[in-house]
């Protein structure tokens, strides 16, 4: 292995930089060094992802970047800041059996799994809500797992998380479109492919490949552009609300005695102490308080490499690879119906070129593209990367157009390099487990990532503790949506204005969503009461307004029903207020 | 069963609904807000009514002389009731709407006037690059919260565009005491009226630049500046003109398009230019008994143009009845 790794360096230094250096570390190898760009430093990471290392850890530096945000350290010391209005202080320490880092769609899926059982969960997240990252900053869309390389962990939680998710939908109330998707071909010679998607639909177990002809094709598809000569089929794909599907996971864990705590940031971590009589706990620094578990599991998206240092257990390194998406009015719905994707550009490392869906609720989207950037959170978006994404996509649909678009916006995707699901119980660590690396299809992965981490969970106890886990008595695995007054029939709506006059008063024009509705989202589970929050849940200010007219509607009803003033309401988090202060006021 | 239904209770239904009324015919006047007045309701300023009523009103008195005279009449208004859909059967047409009243009620009529007003291009739609703080806000957004709310937006703005709610919005935010740094034009010339620009930027020595747009926003929660540059006759950003502009509000006023959705959905065809339905000189679109008039037809300068479209297809739609009755 040594002299592999000499290799290795030997190869990084006439590649990329004759300043790299290579070292082992727990089976992965570790880059280190100074390089010129941010291009090198992901360049490199990727071609030392291709020998038999366990990941990489790269830590390279850019000459040409701001260094990469450190990971905290447990010696560091971070000020903390000022409790948020919204939730209970929880500055007395917390005590629990399970601390999940990360209230996106995974933390969350894996919430509503241990609730089941009779263990002291909590969930515990940075920002004001759950799923603010990548889980409400992606297309919605279900994979069929195709795309996938058959044997990796991946393609393993994408199968059956397809096959989960039949049963999570009808359960948690977020309905699905099982639209299908397609890839499709403008070459005739490109047909020699089909044994190749034979031999993997077969090897990865998915069921519902189909070749359409030509006519089948635009039968499905009548308004893409001319030039199609056949395409793959997968049935067993979909698409559905992302954040919808978060909150619901996370309002279903609520339900069943899970705690979230929001606005909780995770600063270090302190081992176990062998010698307490309790049983040992980790002792979690958050800006809130301090909070003694059990165990740990790492769901923290982009920073789980972050967390796993806190543990002395960074074995991988996460490169935030960025997407940009553009979503058009949903009156253009009817020129989509599925999921399209071009067969080409193999060239292209990335898991994702994007394509064009049709979202649940009917608007289309174009995109994901993607881009490596050296920030884990910066979703600031880029007039010439939405043009060339538009100047590539939009001729495929000649009828769309780009002045029906409403918005777009950008998303990132927490890559490791060796570009597969890391989910498993830390080596080093006991009661320590990694969710990492979950980037696309970590969405339609989510409920089968659920399920193993669910299973290591349990392993954990028994093994380390030799505590067995029993069940609740009493699990609630349903959970009820906020209806959807549009999607009703006449009457039904009828009936539940009658009941609830507030369902009859529409307040997003665009959306048609009512003031019930808005009221429903604030007072759900989660304790909401930003402008995003409740767009996040209803869909009020997502239409072709983007909220111009919706907006000073939504902050009164905010402020009747949270009593949070005018003047303090915010967008999102912390300080990003809609106004500064009352006209008459002085200041 | 109502001769009209008119959708959209602002200066254009409301000359609609009246005229109609008076001409003999019984018609059903819809309207989603509590109030009717459309924008009228948040333009305090005056400048309207000079061709109607040959003095200078705000928009809330000159609606409420409109308001006045449709008290005369015997128009049923329903208050808060928003259309969700409309069909057109063999002869005429119903719209399904909803209020808290009485939940999803059935209105039919045989005649429809649009008079559905426009929507403010957003943001969004300017590719503008950066980051997502608040403080963003069109035009129209700004000035609810200030004129209905009492809310101020901002301390210190940038107001992109020229049009006609940004230059008295510009006005507005500095007599309640924002500080507007300048306003952003990307045309070499103005987009609103001449009489904005001298009693509302002129008059108030706010720096107007011509040529101009915003390249960029910054701030991760709350705006904290944007970045201005000069572009060159094809609207191109010409390198090295970039400047950091502090604020924390960018006001857009960049553009209104007719709400045609609506309309959309029972066939009207619409006008690739004016976004607008293509209509006869009748003002009735591709649909026979479907007709546009206002904003949602094309957008107009004066509130005045808007009412006389009202009138022009009121009458149109009591032509059209009495020939397909007689």
């Amino acid at each position: 292995m040594r002299t592999h790794l000499k290799r290795v360096e030997k190869k990084l230094r006439r590649q990329v930089d004759e300043r790299i250096s290579c070292e082992r570390y727990d089976g992965s190898i570790k880059l280190v060094g100074t390089v010129n760009t941010w291009d090198d430093v992901v360049t490199a990471g990727y071609i030392a992802a291709r020998y038999p290392y366990r990941e990489v850890i790269n830590d390279l530096k850019a000459e040409t970047v701001q260094p990469h945000p450190a990971p905290h350290t447990s010696t560091q010391q971070v000020l903390p800041q000022p409790p948020f209005i919204l939730n209970e202080a929880y500055l007395t320490p917390e005590y629990a059996d399970v601390t999940i880092i990360g209230a996106g769609i995974i933390g969350s899926a894996i919430a509503r799994e241990l609730s089941k059982y009779e263990l002291k969960v909590l969930l515990v997240e940075k920002e004001y809500d759950v799923g603010v990252h990548a889980s409400s900053r992606n297309d919605g869309m279900i994979h069929p797992g195709i795309a996938s390389k058959a044997g990796t962990l991946k393609a393993k939680m994408n199968m059956r998380g397809v096959e989960l998710y039949q049963k999570i939908s009808k359960e948690l109330e977020v309905p699905i479109r099982w639209c299908g998707s397609t890839i499709l071909f403008e070459s005739h010679i490109s047909r020699c492919l089909k044994p190749f998607f034979w031999i993997k639909a077969r090897r990865l177990g998915m069921k519902g490949l189909k070749f359409l002809s030509k006519q089948e094709v635009y039968r499905l598809e009548p308004h893409l552009r001319k030039g199609v000569k056949w395409a793959v089929l997968c049935e067993a794909s979909g698409v559905t609300s992302p954040y919808k599907m978060t909150i619901a996971y996370a309002e279903n864990a609520i339900e069943n005695g899970v705690k979230l705590l929001l606005n909780t940031e995770v600063l270090s971590i302190e081992m176990p102490h062998m010698n307490t009589a309790d049983s040992p706990r980790f002792k979690v620094n958050t800006h809130q308080g301090v909070i003694h578990t059990r165990l740990i599991i790492n769901a923290a998206g982009v920073h789980t490499d972050e967390i796993a240092q806190m543990v002395s257990d960074r074995f991988y390194t996460i490169h935030p690879r960025k997407g940009d998406v553009v979503l058009f009015d949903k009156k253009k719905s009817e020129l989509v119906h599925g999921i399209l994707g071009y067969m080409k550009d193999r060239s292209s490392k990335n898991t994702k070129g994007g394509g064009i869906i049709k979202t649940y609720e009917g608007n289309i989207l174009v995109g994901p593209n993607a881009k490596e950037i050296p920030e884990r959170e910066c979703y600031a978006t880029d007039k010439d990367s939405l043009n060339e994404l538009l100047r590539q996509k939009l001729p495929q649909i000649p009828e769309l157009h780009l002045e029906d678009d409403i918005t777009y916006f950008t998303g990132i995707r927490a890559a490791t390099y060796k570009e597969d699901f890391i989910i498993e119980a830390s080596q080093k660590i006991p009661c320590f487990i990694h969710v990492a690396g979950i980037q696309s299809p970590g969405f339609a992965s989510a409920p089968a990532i659920a399920e193993r981490v669910e299973q290591l969970t349990l392993d954990a106890f028994e093994t380390v503790d030799l505590r067995h886990i029993t069940q609740k008595e009493q699990w609630h695995p349903k959970r009820k949506a906020i209806p959807i007054l549009a999607d009703l029939t006449p009457e039904e709506r009828s009936k539940r204005i009658q009941v609830n006059p507030d369902y009859g008063e529409i307040v997003c024009r665009c959306e048609e969503i009512s003031k019930g509705e808005i009221i429903d989202a604030l007072r759900g589970p989660i304790p909401v009461d930003t402008v995003d929050g409740v767009k996040r849940r209803v869909r009020a200010g997502m239409g072709r307004c983007q909220g111009g007219f919706c907006l000073p509607l939504v902050m009164a009803i905010i402020h009747e029903e949270k009593g949070v003033p005018m003047t303090q309401i915010t967008q999102k988090s912390g300080q990003s207020k809609i106004v500064q202060k009352e006209t008459k006021s002085t200041g | 069963m109502y001769d009209s239904m008119i959708i959209g209770g602002g200066p254009a239904g409301l000359a609609a609904a009246i005229e109609l009324s008076r001409l003999g015919k019984k018609v059903v006047l819809i309207e989603r807000e509590a109030r009717l007045g459309g924008i009228l309701k948040q333009c305090i300023h005056d400048g309207f009514g000079l061709k109607t009523f040959g003095c200078s009103l705000t928009g809330p008195e000159y609606a409420q002389r409109f308001m006045h005279h449709l008290d005369e009449t015997d128009v049923t208004v329903y208050l808060k009731t928003f259309v969700t859909d409309i069909k057109r059967l063999e002869s005429e047409f119903c719209a399904w709407t909803v209020n808290r009243q009485e939940g999803v009620t059935l209105i039919e009529a045989k005649s429809i006037i649009l008079a559905t007003g426009c929507r403010e291009r957003t943001g969004k739609q300017l590719y503008i690059s950066g980051s997502r703080p608040s403080g963003i806000l069109t035009a129209g957004t700004a000035q609810y919260l200030v004129n209905m709310d009492g809310l101020l937006p901002c301390k210190k703005c940038v107001i992109l565009g020229s049009g006609d709610i940004g230059l008295i919005m510009a006005r507005r935010l500095t007599l309640e005491g924002a500080e507007v740094v300048g306003i952003y034009e990307v045309k070499p010339e103005v987009s609103g009226l001449k009489r904005n620009v001298y009693q509302c930027v002129y008059d108030f020595d706010i720096p107007l630049h011509l040529s101009k747009t915003v390249v960029s926003v910054k701030g991760d929660e709350r705006l904290e500046s944007v970045v201005v540059a000069d572009v060159d006759a094809q609207h191109r950003i010409i390198a090295g003109t970039e400047e950091e502009v502090p604020c924390d509000g960018l006001i857009l006023s960049v553009g209104l398009i007719p709400e045609n959705e609506m309309a959309e959905k029972i066939g009207v065809i619409l006008d690739e230019k004016s976004k607008g339905p293509q209509v006869d000189e009748q003002l009735m679109t591709n649909i026979p008994g479907v007709f546009s008039c206002g904003n949602a037809l094309r957008v107009f300068d004066l509130v005045d143009a808007v009412t006389e479209s009202g009138v022009q297809a009121a009458r149109a739609v009591n032509l059209y009845l009495e020939q397909k009755e007689g």
